[in-house]
């Protein structure tokens, strides 16, 4: 297997044990940025338009919010910082080996190859443009909302 | 690029998003999980969409990013409003909707 193939996919994973373990939430969302930018990179070989979308969307525009939420609200931690940690590690294994009895079941694939970007949008606005407006809905949806509930009670804006 | 690492990968993210979420105490740390819940189910339908040439798999996971980005400022709002009313950020101290 490729090295930086490897070393790409054991940082990943480190990443996100970080998000779920650090005590500081701030920390959590640099840990997930990492792991973000690093699922991004390993899209490069499979769709190079997916990792573009992945960090300018996720990276770029997620993590600001996480981190703009947490500097305004002022509680960038908590004094415990888990809840019933036993319960949660059971499942989250139970979780685990099923996917992966799941996974080991796959046929192997035929010859894996980088899906090209018009091929993808042909079939994308083909067959998903109801779904690709209803999206845009969402998201206008998802922006008013957002500034409905965010903006100062009984204020002018 | 390996196949089953991918998938091994994904499988990974999406146990250690479910422990976050089961038992992290922060809302925004719930939401990062939550995240991390979405970025491994992505990787996996990628993963599906490059190996086999499903490209239904790659609509639902261009799909997906969009929702989780809607999702997130819709939940950040709610959380910077639960702290601003209750001075509270953990989610199991939030008991108002508990009836």
């Amino acid at each position: 297997m490729n090295p930086v193939f490897t070393l790409l996919v054991v940082l990943v994973m480190a990443a996100s044990l970080g998000v779920v373990l650090s005590r500081s939430v701030f920390r959590a969302a640099y840990f997930l940025a990492f792991a973000l930018v690093g699922t991004g990179f390993l899209y490069l070989g499979m769709s190079p338009i997916f990792s573009a979308v992945q960090i300018l969307l996720y990276t770029g525009g997620v993590l600001t919010l996480v981190i703009f939420a947490v500097m305004l609200s002022g509680k960038p931690e908590l004094s415990t910082v888990f809840h019933r940690p036993a319960q949660g590690l059971i499942a989250a294994l139970l979780v685990f080996f099923a996917l992966l009895s799941l996974t080991a079941r796959l046929p192997e694939p035929p010859e894996p190859r980088t899906i090209p970007v018009d091929v993808f949008a042909a079939y994308f606005f083909r067959e998903g443009a109801l779904a690709f407006e209803i999206l845009s809905l969402l998201l206008l949806a998802a922006l008013f909302g957002a500034l409905a509930v965010a903006r100062k009670q009984g204020g002018e804006g | 690029m390996s196949f089953r690492a991918l998938l091994f990968l994904s499988a990974w993210m999406f146990a250690t998003g479910i422990f976050g979420v089961l038992s992290r105490r922060h809302v925004v740390a719930l939401l990062l999980s939550i995240e991390l819940l979405f970025n491994g189910v992505n990787l996996a339908l990628l993963t599906f969409a490059w190996a086999y040439g499903a490209l239904s798999a790659a609509s639902l996971a261009f799909l997906g990013i969009a929702v989780t980005v809607a999702e997130v400022a819709v939940g950040l709002a709610i959380f910077l409003l639960v702290v601003r009313l209750t001075g509270k950020a953990a989610a199991d101290e939030l008991k108002q909707l508990a009836g």
